[in-house]
C-alpha cells in the first residue's frame, strides 16, 4: 500500500498549478514559483559577445576597480572592462526564514558576470542583476576575456566560535529546510585579473581541507565576512585565514550598515574594531582602484569601506516618514448650521 | 484542518523569485568529489546522453559528471506565449544545470536540483573530465519555415527580435561540451547564421544536439542539415525542441515531432530515454540522426491522462489508520443507546 501511495506521489502533476496528491510534506512551493527572470532584462548580450571575440571591452587600463554594495556584494571591474558582481542580497521570500534583514532593496545593478557563492538570501539575489551571464556555485576553472575564476566548492560556516553567535543562534537565523547545518554549501571564488589574485570567501567555514588551501596561496586581496561580533568570521579567525593566505589586503564585509541592515534583526556590529586593530585604510569612496603596484608593500592591510556603498541608501527614512505625516485639517462645525 | 500539522516554514505558500536552491534538499558533495579527484565514478569510457523533453538533454561524462542543459517550465508571465507545457519538469538531480537563453522552454532551472548553475554561459569552465564552453550569439528571429517568417514574428511580438537593440530574451549561448574525447554541441535556439568565425572556433563536432522539428519552429530540417553537414560536420544528430505527447501543449507554439526529418537521413529510432556513446561507436557515422521521439527519461502522464481508469483500488482493510475510530463510543449493550 505504501508503495502505491509512493508511486502516486512520484508522478509529476499532470496539470499546471495543480498540487500533487500530498503536497503537505513537499518542500517545494506549488502555487507560485517564478525562478529566473532574465527574460525581463532590457539589455542584451552584446558586451558578452564583444568580450568573447575581442577579449575585453576596452584597452587595458592596468587597474582593477572594486566597488562595494553592502553585505558581501562586490562589483569588480577588470582592466579590460569586464564587470563581475558577486553575492547580491535581498530579503527572504518568506520572513519566517530569519526575518526581514534589510530596510531597502539592492538596486538593479549592471554587470557582465553575476556570481553567487551560496544560496542564502543575503547572497543569491541574482534577479537584481542586469547580467550577461550568471553562475551559481561555479566549481572548476573558468576563463573568459581577461579574467580567470576558480570556484572552490566547500561548506558554509557552522561553528562561528563567537560569543554572540553560537550554533544555536545561527540555526535560528538560518532556518532553511532539511539539509543538516554542517552540510550547507558554499563556494569560494578566486578571481585572477590584472595581475591580482582576489579571493571572495563567501561564508565558507574556517577550516576547508588542504587541497583548497593550496589554491589560496599568495593572495593579493581577501574579501572576508569579518565583524567585531563574529557574525560569520570572528576577528581572530579572519586573522588566521588572512595569514594562511598570505593576503596583502583584507576587505571586511557582511557587517551592519545603517540604511541597509535593520538593527537588531540578527545584526549587531560593523568591523570598526577589527579595522582599527590592524594597519588600515578607511576608504572614502565606494569604489577603489587597485593594481599590483599599489599594494605590493602591504601585509594584511585592512581596507574598510565602512558604510560607504555604491548606491543611495535610505538613511533617514524613518525621520522623513514622521515629517511627512499629513496635517489633519480642523473639522468645520457644519452641524451648527443644521 | 489541523494547523499544527502544516509545515513550518510554509514552503507551499511561498512565492519564489530568482534562486530557489535552498528549497532543494541538495548538497555539493559530488562536486567536491569531482574537484578533489577529477571523477565521481570509475571511468566508463562512454558518454551517456538522455532526453527529458523539449530540448532538455542530460550529458553524463565518463567520470560521472551530470550536465543538464535547458530544462523547461511555463514562463511565469502568461504574456510570454502562454501555457506551453502540460507537465512540470521533473525534479531531478544534476551536478551542473545550464541554460542557453532566457525563454521559458529553456530556463526552468527552478525545477532542477543542482549545486552549480551556468546561465547563458560564455567562456570556458573545466571541471573533472569535462570542458564546457559557451559561445554567445543571438536567438533565431527568422526561422524561414512554412508557417511564419521574421516579419510575422515581429508583428506577433510587437517588437523586433533581431539585433541591434533586441533584449536578453533574444540572445542565445551555444554550449559545447568536450568529454570522453568527443565534442558535443547544444545549439539552444541559436540563429541559423552565426558569424563564420564562431563556426571556426567551434570546429568539427561529434554530436549535434539540435533544435530541429518537422515544422521548423526554430531550425527547419533544411537549415538543420545545412548547419550540421556543411558547418559542423556532425557525426550524430539529436533532434530537440519538438512535440512530445504529455509534455507539450498540443496547440502551443504549433510544434510537431521530428519523424520526417529523421527518416530522410541515416537514422536510429531510440527505444529508451538514454543512449551511451563512445568515440569508437560513432567514428564511421556521418549526420546520423538519433531520435528519442517520445522516449523521455522520466514518467510522463499522457494527456488526457489515464486517471481515473488506472487509479489504484486498495481494499479498505489495507488502508492505514482505523476507519471506525468512533467505535470507542459504541454502546456496551446493544446497537444503540436507548
Amino acid at each position: 500500500m505504501d508503495k502505491r501511495i509512493e508511486q502516486k506521489k512520484n508522478q509529476p502533476s499532470p496539470v499546471i498549478g495543480s498540487t500533487r496528491l500530498s503536497h503537505r510534506g513537499d518542500t517545494f512551493p506549488r502555487l507560485v514559483q517564478i525562478g529566473d527572470v532574465a527574460y525581463a532584462q532590457n539589455k542584451n548580450n552584446d558586451r558578452i559577445i564583444a568580450a568573447h571575440y575581442y577579449g575585453g571591452l576596452h584597452e587595458d587600463t592596468g587597474d582593477v576597480k572594486i566597488g562595494y554594495y553592502g553585505m558581501s556584494a562586490f562589483h569588480i571591474t577588470t582592466p579590460k572592462g569586464l564587470e563581475i558582481f558577486i553575492d547580491p542580497w535581498k530579503n527572504p521570500c518568506d520572513p519566517s526564514w530569519g526575518g526581514i534583514w534589510f530596510g531597502n532593496r539592492m538596486p538593479m545593478t549592471h554587470c557582465d558576470i553575476g556570481l553567487v557563492t551560496h544560496s542564502h538570501f543575503d547572497n543569491n539575489a541574482y534577479e537584481m542583476l542586469d547580467a550577461g551571464l550568471i553562475m551559481r556555485g561555479m566549481t572548476g576553472n573558468y576563463s573568459f576575456a581577461d579574467v580567470k575564476i576558480t570556484g572552490l566548492a566547500d561548506k558554509h560556516i557552522a561553528e562561528t566560535e563567537s560569543e554572540f553567535y553560537p550554533r544555536e543562534v545561527m540555526e535560528v537565523l538560518y532556518p532553511f529546510p532539511k539539509v543538516p547545518f554542517e552540510d550547507r554549501d558554499n563556494t569560494i571564488y578566486v578571481i585572477e585579473t590584472g595581475g591580482l589574485k582576489i579571493v571572495h570567501w563567501g561564508h565558507n567555514r574556517q577550516n576547508p581541507p588542504e587541497d583548497i588551501w593550496e589554491q589560496l596561496q599568495d593572495v593579493d586581496i581577501a574579501i572576508l565576512p569579518v565583524t567585531d561580533d563574529g557574525r560569520q568570521l570572528t576577528p581572530e579567525w579572519a586573522d588566521k585565514i588572512a595569514e594562511k593566505m598570505n593576503a596583502k589586503v583584507v576587505i571586511p564585509c557582511h557587517y551592519f550598515i545603517e540604511g541597509i541592515n535593520i538593527e537588531n534583526h540578527g545584526w549587531g556590529k560593523a568591523a570598526d574594531g577589527y579595522t582599527l586593530a590592524h594597519e588600515h585604510t578607511v576608504l572614502q569612496d565606494a569604489t577603489m582602484t587597485v593594481s599590483p603596484e599599489s599594494i605590493k608593500d602591504h601585509k594584511q592591510h585592512v581596507m574598510y569601506f565602512g558604510g560607504v556603498v555604491n548606491f543611495e541608501k535610505l538613511e533617514h527614512r524613518a525621520e522623513k516618514m514622521t515629517d511627512s505625516v499629513a496635517k489633519v485639517p480642523e473639522v468645520k462645525p457644519v452641524w451648527e448650521n443644521a | 484542518m489541523d494547523m499544527t500539522k502544516l509545515p513550518n516554514p510554509p514552503t507551499w505558500l511561498v512565492p519564489v523569485i530568482g534562486d530557489n536552491t535552498f528549497y532543494h534538499e541538495m548538497k555539493n558533495d559530488r562536486l567536491i568529489k569531482a574537484q578533489k579527484t577529477g571523477a565521481i565514478r570509475k571511468d566508463t569510457g562512454k558518454v551517456d546522453i538522455s532526453y527529458y523533453g523539449m530540448i532538455a538533454y542530460k550529458v553524463t561524462s565518463p567520470a560521472g559528471i551530470e550536465i543538464l542543459i535547458d530544462p523547461f517550465r511555463n514562463a511565469p508571465d502568461l504574456d510570454l506565449g502562454g501555457i506551453w507545457f502540460l507537465s512540470q519538469f521533473p525534479e531531478i538531480y544534476a551536478d551542473i544545470v545550464v541554460s542557453t537563453h532566457a525563454h521559458g522552454d529553456h530556463d526552468g532551472m527552478v525545477r532542477v536540483k543542482a549545486p552549480m548553475m551556468l546561465d547563458r554561459l560564455a567562456g570556458t569552465i573545466e571541471i573533472g573530465d569535462v570542458k564546457i564552453t559557451g559561445f554567445p550569439d543571438k536567438h533565431v528571429s527568422n526561422p524561414e519555415n512554412e508557417i511564419y517568417d521574421g516579419k510575422i514574428l515581429e508583428k506577433a511580438f510587437g517588437k523586433h527580435n533581431y539585433p541591434p537593440g533586441e533584449n536578453m530574451e533574444w540572445d542565445n549561448s551555444m554550449i559545447l561540451i568536450e568529454t570522453g574525447g568527443m565534442k558535443i554541441l547544444h545549439w539552444g535556439d541559436n540563429r541559423q547564421n552565426p558569424p563564420q568565425e564562431m563556426f571556426d572556433e567551434i570546429g568539427d563536432i561529434d554530436i549535434f544536439i539540435s533544435a530541429i522539428s518537422d515544422d521548423g519552429h526554430i531550425t527547419t530540417p533544411a537549415w538543420g542539415a545545412k548547419i550540421g553537414k556543411e558547418q559542423l560536420h556532425a557525426k550524430v544528430v539529436f533532434p530537440g525542441h519538438y512535440n512530445v505527447e504529455g509534455i507539450n501543449h498540443p496547440y502551443a507554439s504549433g510544434i510537431i515531432d521530428a519523424t520526417q526529418f529523421t527518416r530522410t537521413h541515416d537514422h536510429t529510432f531510440l527505444k529508451e530515454g538514454v543512449v551511451s556513446l563512445s568515440k569508437e561507436d560513432i567514428k564511421d557515422m556521418n549526420f546520423h540522426v538519433m531520435y528519442f521521439g517520445e522516449n523521455v527519461n522520466w514518467d510522463v502522464l499522457k494527456w488526457p491522462h489515464k486517471y481515473p481508469y488506472d487509479y489504484p483500488v486498495t481494499p479498505i482493510a489495507e488502508w492505514p489508520g482505523d476507519p471506525r475510530a468512533w467505535d470507542v463510543y459504541k454502546p456496551k449493550n446493544g446497537e444503540r443507546y436507548e
